[in-house]
Order: structure tokens, then sequence, then C-alpha cells
């Protein structure tokens, strides 16, 4: 066979690869452009009055993740078995973003830490390596990073607001989500400058817990000491 | 009796945060959990990192190898020893990465062995140049690598030519020290092999990849080189001795910067 056959074959390999990864795009943008709608609705609680809000706009925000899950299943129908991690940089960051997103409802709602599982069934994408499209579990680590960050911003609000009370319940989740990732050997990768970073989320918001204290604010503190 | 100090501090030390034993057990062994995920994967691509820096550095040792033929005797000789050292790579570290990858996404660790698998199709199709003085294509490669259906090392068609790329470089050896030998013809021999690889490589619609298109700029300095090398031995080739002409060939006015990119 002579070289221009051959690499004319190739040449078919490489296209067939870039017509795939062009379509992935496109799905790819799509879900980014969900993603933000349903953070601006999330993005509510901290506004004055959000925090009265949060079960109206969970519902909305559930609402439009839906679109979302048609999404991930429209994409996930494009990965050839084997090849999830051929392709998954095109929406890693996505796929961040939205574990995000939905460990935040989860907290809004419950005030409960959103495990792997929690978020998988929020997007409806399956958390195991073996069913080829999945939330990776770096990706979800990545996601409560995220969420850490979002929380020291809410408790922040919430005192602007006059909730004292849910910066302490902040305080305790993020401390327990931190004693958490302390059991983890990360790799010096983005997932670990991540976790550099949650000890300052972690900072910020016992500040605001010390203020609450300090000036007598803290309701639980204040019947310790009556 | 209590005044306003003591209070503020009695509350100030109450602790802001809640002593990990009070931390829910569920969560904690759900990152224990997670964990565990990490660290398996995490030593997994350690270990295929390893196994291609082995590899990586025996292909290399073959290249160094290869480039000692000086003559069809020693060819042979040279060209048998190589492809041992290559089979000895083939039954050991691959195999044992091929075993890593069983079950697994291999696109996961594409990554950590991707250097070692481009260094081993340079040694490979140079041998086989050498040898057979053709180009190994994607399909031999990927058979050298197969153990059986379910043991192999996948040899993507990317990962292929980015080694092929790297085959131009050491042809290009090839040729300037044929030049310093006066083997006129193979150094035109070497130039044509080379000028049909470049242009096979440069046919092909890249896309974004952009590794390879960096490799393909490299690719074509060496083709120039070699040309002009060849420009050299025949302008020039009746007028100097031999061992002249190499220095004069590769020193020419247009390849000032041989010396520095010779490694």
């Amino acid at each position: 066979m002579d070289l221009a056959t051959v690499f004319a074959q190739y040449q078919n390999l490489l296209d067939a690869d870039q017509d795939l990864r062009e379509e992935i795009r496109l799905i790819v943008r799509e879900l980014d452009t969900t993603g933000r709608e349903v953070s601006l609705i999330l993005q509510q609680i901290h506004q004055e009055d959000g925090l009265n809000q949060i079960g109206e706009l969970c519902t909305r925000a559930k609402l439009t993740l839906s679109k979302a899950n048609e999404q991930f299943s429209k994409l996930a129908s494009k990965i050839p078995p084997n090849q999830y991690f051929r392709f998954n940089d095109h929406w890693r960051y996505v796929m961040q973003r939205y574990s995000f997103l939905c460990a935040l409802i989860f907290f809004l709602e419950s005030e409960k830490l959103a495990l792997h599982s929690d978020v998988g069934k929020l997007l409806e994408v399956s958390i195991k390596e073996e069913d080829g499209f999945h939330l990776d579990v770096e990706d979800y680590l990545s996601g409560l990073l995220q969420l850490a960050s979002e929380l020291s911003r809410l408790a922040v609000n919430s005192v602007t607001a006059g909730n004292y009370d849910l910066p302490i319940r902040i305080s305790r989740f993020v401390s327990e989500l931190n004693g958490g990732f302390r059991l983890l050997n990360l790799k010096n990768d983005s997932l670990r400058k991540r976790f550099d970073a949650l000890k300052y989320d972690v900072k910020k918001i016992e500040e605001v817990v010390y203020d609450l204290s300090i000036r007598g604010l803290r309701s639980r503190s204040l019947t310790i000491t009556k | 009796m209590e005044t306003a100090p003591p209070k503020i501090l009695a509350s100030v030390a109450t602790p802001l945060i809640e002593p990990e034993e009070s931390f829910d057990p569920d969560i904690q062994s759900f990152f224990s959990d997670c964990s565990k995920k990490l660290d398996t994967h995490h030593d997994r691509y350690e270990r295929v990192v390893k196994l291609s820096r082995d590899i990586t550095i025996e292909s290399k040792r073959v290249i160094f190898l290869l480039h000692r033929v000086q003559d069809e005797t020693s060819k042979m000789k040279i060209c048998n020893e190589a492809e041992g050292k290559l089979q000895v790579v083939i039954n050991s570290s691959w195999n044992r990465l091929a075993k890593e990858l069983v079950g697994q996404d291999h696109h996961h660790y594409l990554r950590a062995y991707s250097p070692g698998l481009q260094e081993f199709i340079e040694a490979i199709s140079f041998l086989q140049f050498l040898r057979d003085g053709n180009l190994i294509n994607l399909e031999e490669v990927q058979s050298r690598l197969t153990y059986s259906e379910e043991l192999k090392v996948p040899v993507p068609v990317y990962e292929y030519l980015l080694g092929i790329a790297d085959l131009t470089g050491e042809l290009m050896r090839l040729c300037i020290n044929a030049v310093g030998r006066g083997e006129t013809q193979l150094v035109f021999n070497t130039c044509m092999s080379l000028r049909k690889i470049h242009e096979a490589l440069s046919s092909l619609n890249l896309g974004f990849q952009r590794e390879l298109k960096r490799k393909l700029q490299v690719s074509r300095q060496s083709l120039q080189k070699v040309e002009t090398a060849c420009y050299t031995v025949q302008v020039r080739g009746s007028e100097i001795p031999k061992e002249l002409l190499a220095a004069k060939a590769v020193l020419s006015d247009d390849n000032p910067t041989w010396n520095e990119e010779y490694d």
C-alpha cells in the first residue's frame, strides 16, 4: 500500500474524531446556557428577602434543571462506549458547575451535604464509571468546593438580611466538609488548588460567626451563657 | 454576680468550630470512600507514568544504537540487536502497562503513557525503515502491542502520527551521518523518503491538534537541512574530500543553527 492511501485512512480517523468533537461542543454549549439559567435563579438567595423564597427558588431551579437532564442524556448518547475520558475535557468544567448547582439546591432544601449519588440523581447522570457517561468523583468534589465558597458569601449576606442563625449552621456544614476533604490524598492538580482555597472560605465564615458571637447576636451562644 | 466582660469572654470561648468527633460518621465514611476511589486512580496513573518512562529510556537507547550503523554488515547485526531490545520492552514494560489498562478506559491514562508510546513508535519505525526501507503503519504498531483480544495497549492514530513526526528528526540525522561517511546514495535515498513522509504528514487536515502542527514545523526544518545537504553533495561532491564535505554540507549558510538543533 502506498503512503497516500494509508494516510487517507488516517485522515478519515482524524475527521471522524473532529466531527464528533464538533457535535459534543454544540451540546456542551447548550448545557452551559442552561447552567447559567439555573445559576441566575439561585443567585437570588443573596438578595434581601431571598432566604424567604428558598422553596420557590429551588422549585424553579429544578424545573430549569430538567432541561439539562435532557441535554445530558443527549450528550451521553454521543459518547461511544469506553471513551468517556477521550472527550471529557469538553464538559468537565460544565459538569463541575452543575455538580455545584445541585449541591447548592440540596443544601438549601435540606441543609445537608449532597452525596455523590444525590447529585447524580438530580442530574439524572450515572455516578459509575462502568456506565460510560458519568459524573466523575473529581468533578463532584470540585462542585462541593465551589459550594463552600458560595456558602461563605451566603453567610455574609444572610447576616445583612437579618438572619443570624444560618451562618452558624453554614459554619458547621463547611467545617464538616473541610474535615471530609482532609481525608483525601489530593494530587497536585486543579482539585488540589481548589481545596487550598477552601481554608479562606472557612476563615471568612468563622469571622462572621465570631462577629455574631462577640456581639451576642448568636442565638445559641446566648442560651449557653444564660 | 456576672459582669459584662466575662459574659463576652464566655461567648467567645464557645468553640466556633465543632470538634471533629461530632461530625456525622456517614459523611466521614463517604469521604473515605471518595478517597479510596481517587487513590486507586492516582496509584494506577503513577504506575503507568513510571512504565512509560522506562519505555522512553529504552526506546531512546535503541535509537542511539541504530545510529551506529556504519555499513551493510553492521546494519544486520545492529538491527537484530535493536529488534531484540524492543521485544524485551514489548514483553516487559508494555505488557505490564497493558495489564494496568484492563477494564479501564485507556483514554483516562493516555496522557500518562503518551510520551513512552511516541518514543517507542519513533524507535520501532526507525528500525523498520533501516531494515526494510518502508514506513511502519498504524496497524503494524498496534499489532506489536496487542497480546490478546482483551490485553493490549491501544494506539490512537494521533499518537502514531506524533511518533512518525519524530521519526523525521532521526532520518535527518541518519542522512547527515551518511554525508559524513560519504555514502552519497544513502543521502539521496533518505532525503527522498523523508520528503515523502513529510508530504504525507502535511497533507493531513489536523483541525485543532496543536502538538502535531508544531512537530510538523520541526519536520519541515529537518527536511530543509537534508535538502541543503543533498544540494551541497551534488554541487561540490567532486571538489573536496569526503571528510570535509560533511562539515560543508551541514554548516552551509542556509543552516546556521545546525549545531544548536542537532539534539
